[in-house]
């Protein structure tokens, strides 16, 4: 049986894998953003006005934006724009998509989380495996 | 269980634990002080997650292999239903719940491969509690 130090690293990626992709989702970049803006809603989390959710539906699909893609649009806005694409067009022109802060200290943060995993893995090894 | 009459193993093993909670934990804050729930959750998975292996710390016979392994996937799992139901306040937020995950396996990582010990067990628990307390301020205050 493999140890379980190789599946905790490989939960461990994952995890960080997760957070990265969450965060670059909310810039709107992977995803289509094509037709009439049906909501826009903002909900609040622990911390209001810091944490907020902002949901835009478009055509009947909810995403999760970050808040300054979400107040670009308007309910009743035709918007287009494909996936991976980052240019969104509203009827008040073109708006240059970009990834947030939190993406930006995510790339950070996650890459040492996996070195701090790395780090105690290796630590931990040698007596116990040998003992 | 061993007693560790050297006092050398359970310093290692908490050492370890301090490593692993006060670390992951000055990362989130580090980069993310306008965000102190990141911290918050990771911390609260942490100290949740070294709460379940106090037991086995403290009555296994050698070695921690796959407790904590499992340990992680359980507070995990436990963490993803409660994100989902108790602490759901606008969306299940998947950066909230990878948060916490990340806390719960680097829990499980502290004390892999450890020997088991009582003073371990009760420290660790000592920690737990710690952590917890720690990470609910971050994440409402």
């Amino acid at each position: 049986m493999r140890s379980p130090r190789r599946y905790l690293l490989v939960v461990v990626l994952v995890l960080a894998a997760g957070n990265l992709w969450a965060t670059f989702h909310r810039s709107g970049i992977p995803v289509g953003l094509t037709g009439r803006v049906e909501r826009v809603e903002v909900r609040h989390e622990k911390h209001p006005g810091l944490d907020d959710v902002h949901l835009v539906t478009i055509s009947g699909r909810e995403t999760h934006l970050d808040a300054d893609v979400a107040s670009w649009v308007r309910e009743g806005d035709e918007v287009c724009k494909r996936a991976w694409s980052v240019e969104l067009t509203t009827p008040r022109g073109v708006r240059r998509l970009g990834v947030s802060r939190d993406f930006g200290r995510m790339a950070v943060a996650m890459p040492l989380m996996v070195v701090l995993a790395l780090f105690l893995l290796g630590r931990g090894r040698g007596r116990r495996e040998t003992g | 269980m061993r007693d560790d009459p050297t006092g050398t193993r359970f310093m290692g093993t908490l050492l370890r634990v301090l490593a692993a909670g006060i670390g992951g934990g000055l990362v989130f804050l580090a980069l993310f002080g306008y965000r102190t729930d990141y911290a918050g959750h990771y911390l609260a998975g942490f100290g949740g997650t070294l709460g379940l292996l106090v037991f086995p710390l403290a009555t296994l016979s050698l070695s921690l292999r796959w407790e904590p392994f499992g340990a992680a996937v359980v507070a995990i799992l436990l963490g993803a239903v409660v994100e989902a139901t108790v602490f759901k306040i606008a969306i299940f937020d998947p950066v909230d719940f990878f948060n916490q995950s990340l806390g719960a396996v680097l829990a499980a990582i502290s004390v892999q491969g450890r020997p088991a010990s009582l003073v371990a067990s009760a420290g660790s628990g000592l920690l737990a509690l710690v952590f917890l307390a720690v990470g609910a301020v971050l994440a409402f205050a």
